[in-house]
């Protein structure tokens, strides 16, 4: 993942501008300095061939992308756009210095090995300095895994067992999505044990560049899951799929011996109603008569979300598909704490769209979406699909 | 800070300009950047007719370039500035004016995306011909500005003949409104399509009223396997001299399918040289008659396989997959260049030979696709490496094939327009004596010159 890597692929962006449609960026600031195809031609011109200097300005440009990989999955000339800017920014933390850097760095710094939890304490002091912090969402004071440890039974005759990787999100945020996510699983007789020594996916640090912080954090995890005994990994979060499944292997060197554990573990690592529908259960929603609709958070591969969008029309509940279910809501994991003028451009969207289909209740698999869709819309339920299958 | 950004900020405020190195470069190219890029000296967003006035009232005094731009998606170097100047981003004014069912027509700004445009007229069963390639990000105002055409060309024919009026910025600031939203009219020279296809050269269209079509009540996609290119073309010419009207016509060589097989679903087995693909449209019976009919001329001369696609689903997939075909040619080229040559129809086989020989004398790889149903073809160059000789060996393939198309009573350009892409060969289209008529026609509108100047045909120095 450094920028080195990327010297000849960055040139093969056609400039058809076809990201025009995907670029949530482009879309709320309306000019296409903040397109995704412009921040490839900066990045070539300041970075590479360095015909150009490395000002506030370039770096303001760089930080307005909420790294949301829509360009990069939708554009026909497979220029890896997300994984460039990482790199990119991956350089700017090299060479920023002062407060800047403290900013730029600023994740990688609190999150460290022990995932959210480093922030719990801390909240205030430096984060106040740096203008984060605002509009957090707050950390549980029982994280999930305080509470469930080891392996969790099924009920009735066993079909499986998982081993469930609780991401950042449902472990310290929002705990309940971690214990419905075990008692749907452990309901339909699914054995599920939470796997010992895992930490963050390293999503929020690679988002600042640091790929060497996210890789360290990677590495464990991959260490930690492929211990255990389990026919599947359930992962409840799209964003920790994605480390998964897209960046993991992106992250080590190709001789790396970690590389081989993590195809084997890309065997098992899939979205929890996925691998329940593979074992044929008929997942019913307890939260029957609401009418329900789903975003889709930008860094789903879609197919979970086409999965789960079946699960919930055969439950009783009643589903409406709001016009644009893929469009960003603007939280872009901590991008909104920086940037409200546009990701706050990027929610009323969303929040018109939700509110068109007269849902009460909105369920989308982030938890940043989901804390962030909750802030522009405190009179409905926002939750993670799966705390509406275990019943609110 | 330029000066004339500062300028500009006084007449639009701060939010609405741009000129740091960092911003202006964004608007420095269209899709040909290998030939074109230069950064303007500011950018302007105007959000009305009255921003635009103003700012070339200001342009106008002070004898300063001004370029319109829409997506930027152009494939010929039109919206880039070659004299730096102001660059006027058109994309804000993107609202949907008006949609008159009565008259069957729409009021549009000159911003709108296409697609937007047509997921509202879809909404209210009504129907756009034009497609440009770009649809998902083009705007009308760059569709008017180079009658910007598509596979629908065949039977509908391109924007030109859907636009009936327009609002329009004079260089000097002065607002036009020629034509309307009447059906026809012979009243006084036609301003209206002498805008269109102006290519920001004589003024800036800021609104236009369209001609609009109900939609058609059913739709087919066919796709039809053929052994050789030529046969392919040979058959194309068959179906049009049969009378028969399919709403689309498509070439494409085997190359471009096995690049977008990833994205057709179920993907199309790899079994002849060239393939074309189709949509029929009309009323249901209309199209089984042509599906038919069709079938019979592709059987008879020989297609490999006509495989007749019932599921809509699969149907989008192809032509999805179609509209990406230009940037999805650089998964596994290092450089492509579209030219969008056109013939009469009947000569597209012998156009496909030419170029084929083409390509074999000066060692050039082109690429065959094309709206072929309405004469068009894209020759595309396609580079295997960036280096002087590639570049020279396309220079010559791109000026052979201009002549050959040219030799055919054809046109250099059918849809893309000319910029700066080909401004070298438009005298040789038209010959010296209607490029001077073209000349004054300008200097009429525009006695500065100051719209986007350098384009169409070479400059003089200035
Ligand atoms: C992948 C791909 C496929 C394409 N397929 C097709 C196709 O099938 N058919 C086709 O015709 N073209 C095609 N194009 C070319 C291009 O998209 C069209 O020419 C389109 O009409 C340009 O629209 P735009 O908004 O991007 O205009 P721009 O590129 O921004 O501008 C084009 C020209 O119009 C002028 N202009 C723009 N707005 C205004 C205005 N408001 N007033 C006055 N002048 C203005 C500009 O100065 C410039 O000369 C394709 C391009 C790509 C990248």
């Amino acid at each position: 993942m450094k920028l080195t890597d990327y010297s000849e692929i960055i040139s093969r962006c056609s400039q058809c501008s076809f990201c025009q449609e995907y670029c949530p960026s482009f879309q709320a600031m309306g000019t296409e300095n903040f397109l995704a195809k412009h921040r490839m031609n900066l990045i070539r011109e300041v970075l590479i061939d360095k015909t150009m200097p490395e000002s506030d300005r370039f770096r303001e440009i760089l930080d307005k992308c909420l790294l949301c990989t829509n360009c990069t999955r939708n554009c026909f000339s497979l220029v890896p756009i997300d994984e460039i800017v990482i790199a990119a920014r991956s350089e700017m933390l090299k060479n920023q210095k002062g407060l800047g850097a403290l900013k730029r760095g600023f994740m990688s710094r609190v999150l460290s090995e022990k995932g959210l939890r480093s922030i719990a304490g801390m909240a205030g002091s430096l984060a106040g300095k740096v203008g984060i912090g605002k509009n957090m969402p707050q950390i549980s004071s029982k994280p999930f895994d305080s509470i469930y440890k080891g392996t969790i039974k099924a009920e009735g005759e066993q079909r499986g067992r998982v081993a469930y990787y609780t991401g950042c999100g449902s472990n310290f945020l929002f705990p309940d999505v971690g214990a419905s996510v075990v008692r749907v699983l452990t309901a339909n007789g699914i054995e599920v044990v939470i796997p010992e020594n895992i930490t963050c996916c390293g999503l929020p640090l690679i988002s600042e560049g640091d790929i060497d912080g996210a890789a360290d954090m990677m590495r464990r995890n991959i260490e930690a899951l492929s211990e255990v005994d389990a026919e599947a990994i359930v992962m409840d979060c799209t964003s920790c799929r994605m480390m998964f499944i897209k960046k993991a292997q992106k992250m080590f060197g190709k001789d790396d011996p970690i590389q081989e554990k993590i195809i084997q573990l890309l065997l098992k690592i899939k979205e929890p109603s996925a691998y329940m529908t593979e074992k044929g259960c008929a997942v019913q929603s307890k939260s029957a008569t609401k009418k329900v609709t789903m975003h889709i958070p930008c860094h789903s591969d879609r197919s979970a979300e086409k999965n789960l969008v079946a699960m919930l029309k055969s439950s009783s509940a009643e589903y409406v598909a709001m016009d644009n279910p893929e469009s960003c809501c603007g939280a872009g994991g901590t991008f909104y704490m920086n940037n409200s003028d546009m990701s706050e451009k990027l929610r009323k969207i969303k929040v018109d769209d939700i509110k068109a289909t007269g849902a009460d209740i909105i369920v989308t698999e982030c938890p940043m979406c989901r804390f962030y869709i909750q802030l522009g819309l405190p009179d409905k339920k926002v939750m993670h699909p799966f705390e509406f299958m275990a019943g609110e | 800070m330029s000066s004339i950004g500062k300028d500009l900020r006084k007449i639009l405020g701060d939010k609405q300009v741009l000129d740091l190195p960092e911003d202006v470069s964004a608007y420095a190219n269209d899709a040909t950047f290998y030939i074109a890029k230069k950064n303007p000296d500011a950018v302007a967003v105007p959000k009305t007719t009255k921003d635009v006035s103003e700012i070339m009232k200001y342009a106008f005094k002070n004898k300063i370039p001004v370029v319109p731009r829409g997506a930027g998606s152009g494939l010929a170097g039109g919206c880039t500035p070659v004299h730096g100047g102001i660059v006027l981003d058109m994309k804000k004014k993107d609202r949907i004016l008006e949609i008159d069912h009565k008259n069957m027509s729409a009021t549009v700004e000159c911003g709108v995306v296409l697609n937007n445009f047509n997921r509202e007229l879809a909404r209210q069963g009504l129907f756009y011909p034009p497609d440009p390639q770009s649809m998902s990000v083009c705007t009308l105002g760059g569709n008017i500005a180079t009658r910007a055409g598509g596979p629908r060309g065949v039977k509908y024919g391109t924007t030109e003949r859907y636009v009936t009026g327009l609002e329009m910025v004079m260089p000097d600031g002065t607002v036009m409104t020629p034509g309307g939203k009447v059906m026809k009219m012979s009243s006084g020279y036609d301003i209206t399509h002498l805008m269109t296809g102006s290519e920001g050269t004589l003024g800036v269209i800021t609104s236009a009223h369209l001609r609009l079509l109900p939609m058609p009540a059913a739709k087919r996609t066919i796709v039809v396997t053929c052994t050789t290119v030529d046969q392919a073309a040979e058959i194309v010419s068959e179906i049009i001299a049969a009378g028969a009207v399919p709403a689309m016509l498509e070439f494409l060589i085997k190359l471009a399918i096995s690049v977008l097989n990833k994205y057709i679903s179920p993907p199309l087995p790899l079994l002849g040289e060239a393939y074309l693909l189709m949509e029929l449209d009309g009323s249901a019976s209309q199209v089984e008659d042509e599906t038919r009919d069709i079938k019979r001329i592709c059987t008879g001369m020989g297609a490999v396989d006509v495989r007749v696609v019932t599921d809509d689903a699969e149907s989008a997939t192809y032509w999805w997959a179609r509209s990406r075909l230009y940037p999805g040619m650089l998964q596994i080229f290092k450089r492509v260049i579209t030219e969008d040559i056109t013939v009469p129809r009947n000569s597209i086989p012998e156009f496909v030979r030419r170029v084929q020989a083409i390509a074999a004398s000066t060692g050039a790889f082109i690429g065959l696709a094309g709206h072929a149903g309405d004469g068009n073809m894209h020759p595309t160059i396609l580079h295997t490496e960036i280096s002087e000789e590639m570049s020279k060996k396309a220079e010559k393939a791109i000026e052979e094939i201009i002549r050959a198309g040219l030799d055919l009573k054809g046109t250099i350009s059918g849809e893309h327009g000319i910029g700066i892409h080909k401004n070298k060969f438009t005298e040789l289209e038209h010959g010296a004596d209607q490029i001077e008529l073209m000349k004054k026609i300008k200097a009429a509108f525009d006695p500065h010159n100051i719209m986007n100047p350098g384009k169409i045909w070479i400059e003089e120095a200035r």
